[in-house]
């Protein structure tokens, strides 16, 4: 193909790059424009002096980070939390998308998807107690209307570490998978039907299928999603770990994550350097994980990595 | 390459070129509906330019301060010539000034701005003023506190909810010692010189505490009409363990229902406050009201070790709520829906009624400490001027003003006489026919937060003479030695975040009685000096030391 000149190809896609604008725009307001606040993490901020005269603090808002005992606990709850979440995210997205497109009823497959949905768009606030009506000691459907029926002793769910790990994760696969679902069904939806009618024309069962066609037709998705969760590794959903375990410290060990941490430990002075030193501290540690992710992406597969 | 993206994508343009041409040939129904779609772009890009020049505006709010706080520096220097022409003018003109003020709410309350309204006509006549009133609900209030403090908003005078020592850290507040003393004679006149020096923080006054307790006892605050109805003798309960029998029986008849309920649960300490000064957060206090002035770790005491073992033994009993250590309810919305027997909270002459009012039982109250006064009991409510208010001295006369005229009083704890209230025989205040709290649009039942609620009319059934009781419970308090002393984290940071965290973990749990003392009180202790308590505490008795040097 010819090389044509840079303007030409420029107004042959104009059209699109007006498309784009919007998004360009939001994007620039939204994340680029308050980058330069960044600056307050190295800040000893002062309103009188504003945002760019504070003096400077050098790395100090950043020592409470690493200098507790908790840095470890904070940092490992963190990523390994997220970790789950990515891997067993992705497997029951993928698995809800491949059974929802398998109803043949549109309206059914409407209603299940809807229903299915519908807990993401629950605020975590209200999930925080729904879990609690489950979970409460006194009151809780587990205690009153399960175990003491059965003739068991009532688990004091919010001073038992040992059992939120699990809880957190099912939690969060019940409130994440209807919406995750949604680009994998969607992509599902894409794949031409006639690789399916193939495959069942030479025998393939639907695992084989599944494996040998659906799994492949996805690989680009299930990489660039991996790798922008993989960038947000070093957040976590502070609704979560803060309302769904109604803040007891008993669970500390296995709730408490970087966010939470920075929210208990500054909420009563306000310290806005140490709370953007937490935020900068994050975002350059997802920065470094995405770019990491995808430089391995680009070795082992080049077609699929994102730049 | 199996497929050239490019060459579909121009395809697809060449469709759209192809269809645009008939239609402009053929119709105007194209061109109205292009203006149609031009109109909306438009819209939409004004939409935005509009969010973009927002949020430029943020940022040229935090880093505009210089020039907002050099022209209040003018104000107050050259007082007359501003630039703005408002401030010291305005008198001689009959010109009015407009100031913003913040505070919070809570409830139903919605009727502020005929109250508002109703309050300007007095203070446009009296002092040249006009109040743009905005009150945000408590939720709201917390999250924008730091937005309030930042200057890019105009505020020129609001309440804090603690904070103030906060603030002045980050240089958000004004020094109101020139103007206290220019426009605030009234405040002056009905304020104990003793409990201003709360406000004073290296050696300038930024807040100004309103007309209300100064002190506090832990109270046990109860249901008085469970124990009338059982026949209770509680009149010789002196301390936690003589209420145990009282608690028991209550427990024997209403089995269902938990007895003792947290305040607030994991969001307040259950003794964050007791016989000692806890010096605003804890990390190191004066214990026995504040006598000595060595500062010690509360953790270790054996008063707070004696105090949670009650909690454990009352809880181990069944008479604590099972969840207290988890519930994020404040007491008295436990008592109301019928979930509580009793609490522990703080008390002053006016809790009884405050609290009967707020659960709709009768309430009573039994003082386990005496009244003590901090410098934290002082600040909890404070009315500052934000460092970048345009109208300073404005501000300071309305404050003055909500200090001394009893119709201004009124109007901020009760509404509007006729609409909101009417007076009743014995010239007390009472709900209009028919109405009560939930019906009433403007009661807020925060006389806590007005700078003067008791220079107005008395609420029938409330505590008769309330302003009186409570400058005398001021003034018979225990006065901490630390009274008006504030602590500066600044250099021990790290180590006050940490220990934020370990109490976090440990403290509401074992204050409630929920975990077992005997192995979590001791790991408990570690995990504080772990996070660095001694240093915190080292560096609080330094500056108290020097803080007391200072007062000689």
């Amino acid at each position: 193909m010819k090389q044509k000149s840079l303007g030409k190809q420029i107004r042959k896609h104009l059209p699109f790059y007006f498309m784009m604008l919007p998004a360009l725009i939001y994007l620039f307001i939204n994340n680029y424009m308050p980058m330069p606040g960044l600056v307050l993490a190295f800040k000893r901020y002062n309103v009188r002096d504003g945002v760019y005269k504070s003096p400077w603090a050098g790395l100090t808002n950043f020592e409470y980070l690493f200098t507790t005992k908790d840095a470890w606990t904070i940092t490992r709850n963190t990523i390994l939390y997220n970790l789950v979440f990515i891997v067993l995210g992705t497997a029951c997205a993928i698995g809800v998308a491949v059974i929802l497109n398998d109803i043949v009823s549109k309206r059914r497959k409407k209603v299940y998807q809807t229903i299915i949905l519908l807990p993401y768009m629950i605020s975590i606030v209200v999930v925080a107690y729904l879990v609690n009506g489950f979970l409460a000691s006194d009151t809780g459907f587990v205690n009153h209307h399960i175990l003491e029926p059965l003739g068991r002793q009532p688990v004091s769910f919010y001073s038992e570490p040992k059992y939120w790990p699990f809880l957190l994760v099912l939690i969060n696969l019940w409130k994440g998978v209807g919406y995750s679902c949604i680009m994998y069904l969607a992509n599902i939806g894409g794949i031409d039907p006639g690789f399916y009618e193939a495959a069942s024309l030479d025998g393939a069962t639907r695992w084989q299928k599944f494996i040998h066609i659906t799994l492949p037709c996805l690989k680009p998705t299930i990489i660039t999603m991996t790798i922008l969760a993989i960038g947000k590794m070093f957040y976590s959903d502070f609704g979560l770990f803060y309302q769904v375990p109604m803040q007891s410290g008993a669970l500390f060990n296995v709730t408490q994550t970087i966010d939470t941490y920075v929210f208990y430990g500054l909420m009563n002075n306000g310290n806005i350097g140490m709370s953007a030193a937490a935020g900068f501290y994050q975002s350059i540690v997802g920065f470094i994980l995405v770019m990491t992710t995808n430089a391995i992406v680009n070795k082992v597969s080049r077609e699929n990595a994102m730049f | 390459m199996d497929a050239d993206p490019g060459s579909r994508y121009n395809q697809s343009i060449r469709t759209i070129r192809n269809d645009r041409q008939p239609h402009r040939r053929n119709s105007r129904t194209f061109d109205r509906v292009a203006a149609e779609t031009e109109e909306i772009m438009k819209r939409r890009v004004i939409g935005m330019l509009l969010a973009g020049a927002m949020a430029a505006g943020l940022l040229a709010g935090c880093g505009g301060q210089e020039q907002g706080g050099a022209a209040v520096g003018e104000n107050q220097a050259a007082a007359g010539t501003t630039e703005n022409g408002g401030s010291a003018g305005a008198e001689g003109t009959g010109e009015v000034q407009t100031i913003n003020m913040y505070t919070m709410g809570i409830g139903s309350t919605t009727d502020y701005k005929a109250v508002q309204d109703a309050i300007n006509e007095i203070s446009r006549e009296k002092i040249g003023v006009e109040v743009n009133w905005t009150v945000l609900d408590i939720g709201q209030w917390f999250e924008q506190y730091n937005l309030l403090l930042s200057g890019s908003e105009p505020v020129d005078l609001m309440v804090n909810m603690g904070g103030v020592s906060q603030g002045v850290s980050q240089g958000a507040f004004l020094e109101l010692d020139d103007l206290y003393a220019q426009y605030g004679q009234d405040i002056a006149a009905c304020y104990d010189e003793e409990f201003l020096k709360a406000g004073v923080i290296n050696g300038n006054l930024y807040g100004i505490a309103g007309q209300k307790d100064f002190a506090a006892t832990t109270a046990i605050t109860y249901r008085k009409d469970i124990v009338e109805e059982l026949n209770l003798d509680v009149s010789n309960v002196k301390t936690l363990a003589d209420w145990t029998p009282v608690m028991e029986a209550v427990h024997e008849a209403y089995p269902d229902m938990p007895v003792f309920v947290s305040n607030g649960g994991n969001t307040l300490n259950q003794f964050g406050s007791y016989n000692w000064d806890s010096l605003e957060d804890r990390l190191g206090v004066l214990m026995n009201y504040g006598e000595g002035t060595e500062v010690v770790n509360l953790y270790e005491t054996e008063e707070y070790e004696a105090l949670i073992r009650q909690m454990r033994e009352w809880y181990q009993a069944g008479l604590v709520d099972k969840d207290a250590a988890t519930n994020t309810e404040s007491w008295g919305d436990m008592v109301r829906s019928g979930k509580g027997f009793f609490s522990l909270v703080t008390g002053n002459p006016g809790s009884e009624y405050e609290h009967t009012l707020n659960t709709g039982y009768p309430i009573g109250v039994i003082p386990i400490t005496e009244p003590l006064s901090t410098t934290g009991n002082v600040t909890a409510v404070m009315w500052s001027i934000p460092y970048a208010a345009a109208e300073p001295e404005a501000a300071m006369k309305f404050l003055n003003l909500m200090y001394s005229d009893p119709a201004v009083s009124d109007l901020l704890n009760y509404g509007i006489e006729g609409v909101h209230y009417q007076v009743a025989e014995d010239g007390t205040y009472t709900w209009l026919d028919g109405q009560d709290m939930s019906s009433c649009a403007y009661h807020p039942a925060m006389t806590w937060i007005w700078p003067n609620s008791y220079i107005g009319g008395e609420w029938q059934g409330a505590a008769p003479e309330l302003g009186k009781k409570m400058t005398e419970f001021n003034q018979n308090a225990k006065k901490s030695k630390a009274m008006g002393f504030t602590f500066d984290n600044t250099s021990v940071i790290n180590e006050v975040t940490a220990c934020n965290n370990v109490i976090q973990q440990y403290a509401y749990g074992l204050e409630v009685g929920a975990v077992d003392v005997d192995t979590v009180l001791p790991e408990f202790r570690q995990a504080l000096k772990d996070a660095g308590i001694d240093k915190v505490i080292g560096e609080k008795q330094r500056q108290l030391d020097a803080w007391l040097a200072a007062q000689e």
